[in-house]
């Protein structure tokens, strides 16, 4: 179920009413929010609601295992099993056809002839941001941060919770899980709050990305054709499109969820201000950043240790997340790409530099950071044309068209110049510009209510709903 | 508060677009244009059809070649069920002495065309049009009574963006009596092969009805193709009045694609149906 659809226009409403209707039942809340995201998971297919169940039982099973035993070894064998169903059936839903793939290309390369046949497997919505979010538990449980839960309702509500199940936040179990354990109470300003964040993530959502995807599409598909502005403005394009898309539907899920007495993490907060890649990275899709950090980066020695250690943990944390998005050779260079990137501020020690807001200095400072702001805007738009190109080859000969195919304004396949959506780029700019020291634009502040109007009046008017796209997200 | 502020907002811009759909300054399609004209207008004939007719056939070659005043109102996609929308709608404001409507590979299908009912939208109220559209369109209730929402589903092409443009940019018909050409010519054919089942067309059948209902004279003709094969045979059958013209031409230099005419082949086209029906 897509948060932009009828569908959910409908799904919302009454689960809201119900919910709270049920507001001095806990449990009975948590069994109405386990099973109506059973009901927005399985609409995408039925199919899918084995995987978690199996997962969310396997994990409850182990998270007990892992408090009662002292024994280390025990207690070691058990995560081992959680690590290994959990990364073992993302393993194989998302990856298996890939390993094949390559694993006969390689054979073939050396002269061999291997034909291991790939299987025709669908890949489950947000397997990889479940699979991440139960992992959270059983390792902190190993860790000792987090008790064992004995409520398996609660532990099932928060597998599954609809707002955030298929493309995060990916939370941590010691944030959200006892949230299903406290009494929640209808708090007017937190659910306006969260409706305010619906509408702002809808509109990132339905009149950025939406409308941005068609043009991406396009200039895509025929960048042999167009010229290298076209091209350009197809990177920045793509750039907005993933950020509108992705961080709009992190805030829908996080404003839903405070409809319904949650608090989530913030999962962006104004990336593309950001005056170098390090804040970039503190500033984008910031639950995987920081969940890398804790249960990979940390684990392998962080930033303690040699140069080599550093560099070697740097690129294994952004190959392994580039990976992580998807079984493409194109993510993995994406990775890498951006560990080349955060590389130099590393080995200068730069990497905490900019750890406050962009512009809140005087006018000569502001400069220089509009100019290191283009500049990591300008690295990452590179690297966002492997995210979304088919091939590292089509990726190459994308970025070489930007440089070689001259000069001009297109009109593109779909009938409109390549330059038509800037405006609307510009006004998401000007928005997070003059907003980026709050959560969201529409976070307070006066005239709120007249600006939450005038988003609605965009979505309506300028939203793409014929081509109405899927959050890119949910493949990953 | 707010929810009445989204029902009022969506109550105003509905009327907004429709308004400006209706009474445009630069229509943005035929349908537009037809509601748009002046009824005290005459016209001796109209030309209804798909992109077959709007690029093939130029009513004001016509009038210079003959003194009779016509129309053409073909517009992209449109089948036999947009077709009959466009020659009621006409008949309800003009009394022509005859009317011209192509048919081809499109002449079995009876559902409506998704991108071609579009224009339609913004006269859904209408009563005659609601009940057509219903027939075949599920969600047609829900784009009759909620508000604006016909314009979000159909954004593409009834958006802000033609809105604007509704206001700000002539179209390429309105100064050619509906006509327009293509200036390109085809490179390379691939041969197809249409192969019509041998049924009535419901809608067909409605116009030849409606027709005579009014006294006007309906003729049916299939426009010339290149290296496209087609039983018209099924057509003939069935219909009134009817002329085959789809093999005419074998000369690339006529055609833009195997399915089109380009402007050359388009005159030399309207030479050809002036002799076969006014001559």
């Amino acid at each position: 179920m897509l948060f932009n659809s009828i569908d959910f226009a409908v799904f919302l409403p009454i689960v809201f009413a119900l919910y709270w209707l049920l507001r001095k039942h806990l449990r009975a809340q948590n069994v109405l929010i386990a099973l109506a995201s059973y009901v927005f998971y399985g609409w995408w297919d039925w199919r899918f609601l084995f995987l978690i169940l199996f997962s969310t039982l396997v994990d409850f099973f182990v998270g007990l295992q892992l408090e009662k035993s002292e024994h280390p070894q025990r207690r070691k064998l058990f995560l081992y099993l959680s690590l290994g169903v959990n990364l073992g059936l993302l393993g194989f839903f998302k990856y298996y056809n890939f390993f094949i793939d390559n694993f006969n290309q390689a054979f073939s390369f050396f002269g061999s002839e291997v034909s291991f046949r790939g299987l025709e497997i669908i890949l489950p919505v947000g397997i990889s941001f479940y699979t991440f979010q139960t992992l959270s538990y059983t390792i902190d449980i190993y860790r000792r941060k987090l008790p064992a839960t004995r409520n398996f309702i609660a532990f099932a509500a928060f597998v599954s919770f609809f707002p955030q199940l298929v493309a995060g936040p990916i939370e941590r179990a010691t944030q959200l899980l006892p949230q299903f354990f406290k009494p929640r109470k209808f708090d007017f300003d937190k659910a306006k709050d969260g409706v305010m964040l619906i509408i702002w993530g809808l509109f990132k959502k339905i009149v950025i990305a939406d409308n941005a995807a068609q043009y991406v599409n396009d200039i895509f598909q025929n960048h042999e054709t167009y010229s290298g502005t076209t091209l350009l403005l197809g990177g920045v394009y793509f750039a907005f499109q993933i950020y509108g898309d992705f961080s709009g539907y992190s805030d829908i899920a996080i404003g839903l969820s405070r409809l319904f007495g949650f608090d989530l993490m913030r999962n962006f907060a104004y990336p593309y201000f950001s005056r170098d890649i390090a804040e970039f990275w503190r500033r984008w899709h910031i639950s995987l950043s920081t969940w890398f950090r804790d249960y990979l980066y940390i684990p392998l020695g962080g930033s303690r240790g040699s140069t080599g250690m550093q560099v070697r943990n740097t690129f294994i944390i952004f190959v392994v997340s580039g990976f992580w998005h998807g079984a493409n050779w194109t993510f993995i260079v994406w990775g890498a790409l951006n560990a080349l990137y955060f590389l130099p501020l590393l080995l200068t020690k730069r990497n905490r530099k900019n750890m406050d807001i962009a512009g809140q200095h005087n006018k000569v400072v502001l400069l220089k950071e509009l100019g290191q702001i283009l500049l990591t805007f300008g690295l990452t738009v590179i690297a966002w044309v492997f995210f979304r190109a088919d091939s590292v080859s089509q990726a190459v000969t994308f970025l070489n068209g930007m440089f070689t195919q001259g000069l001009g304004i297109d009109r593109l396949e779909i009938e409109r110049f390549s330059f038509e959506i800037l405006p609307l780029i510009a006004l998401l700019l000007l928005i997070e510009w003059y907003n980026r020291h709050y959560e969201h634009p529409l976070k307070t502040g006066r005239f709120l209510y007249f600006k939450a109007l005038f988003l609605i009046f965009m979505i309506l008017v300028w939203g793409s709903f014929s081509d109405m796209q899927e959050f890119i997200y949910f493949q990953f | 508060m707010a929810f009445v502020a989204f029902i009022a907002l969506s109550y105003a811009l509905d009327w907004i677009y429709t308004y400006s759909y209706k009474n445009p300054v630069y229509a943005r399609d035929k349908v537009s244009w037809l509601h748009d004209m002046n009824s005290s207008a005459t016209y001796d004939y109209a030309l209804f059809g798909s992109s077959r007719c709007i690029y093939h056939l130029n009513p004001v070659t016509i009038n210079q070649s003959t003194g009779l005043k016509g129309i053409n109102l073909g517009y992209s996609g449109s089948n036999p069920f947009e077709i009959k929308l466009m020659v009621k709608k006409f008949l309800d404001k003009y009394q022509p002495k005859m009317i011209f409507v192509q048919l081809d590979n499109q002449y079995n299908i009876e559902h409506l065309d998704p991108t071609a009912i579009t224009p339609w939208m913004p006269f859904i109220k209408e009563d005659e049009v609601y009940q057509e559209i219903i027939k075949y369109e599920d969600k047609a209730w829900y784009f009759k009574n909620i508000p604006f929402y016909r314009y979000t589903q159909y954004e593409t092409k009834l958006g802000a963006r033609n809105l604007i443009l509704s206001y700000l940019k002539s179209n390429s018909f309105a100064n050619q009596l509906g006509f327009t050409s293509i200036n390109k010519t085809i490179n390379r054919v691939k041969p197809g092969n249409y192969k019509l089942k041998d049924k009535p067309n419901i809608h067909v059948k409605e116009i030849e009805d409606l027709c005579r209902s009014k006294g006007v004279e309906v003729y049916f003709f299939t426009a010339p193709f290149l290296q496209q094969k087609i039983n018209t045979a099924v057509i003939e059958k069935h219909v009134q009045h009817y002329q085959d013209f789809s093999q005419i031409f074998t000369q690339k230099a006529y055609f833009s694609d195997p399915t089109h005419l380009n402007r050359k082949g388009a005159e030399k086209f309207t030479d050809i149906f002036i002799q076969a029906y006014f001559d």
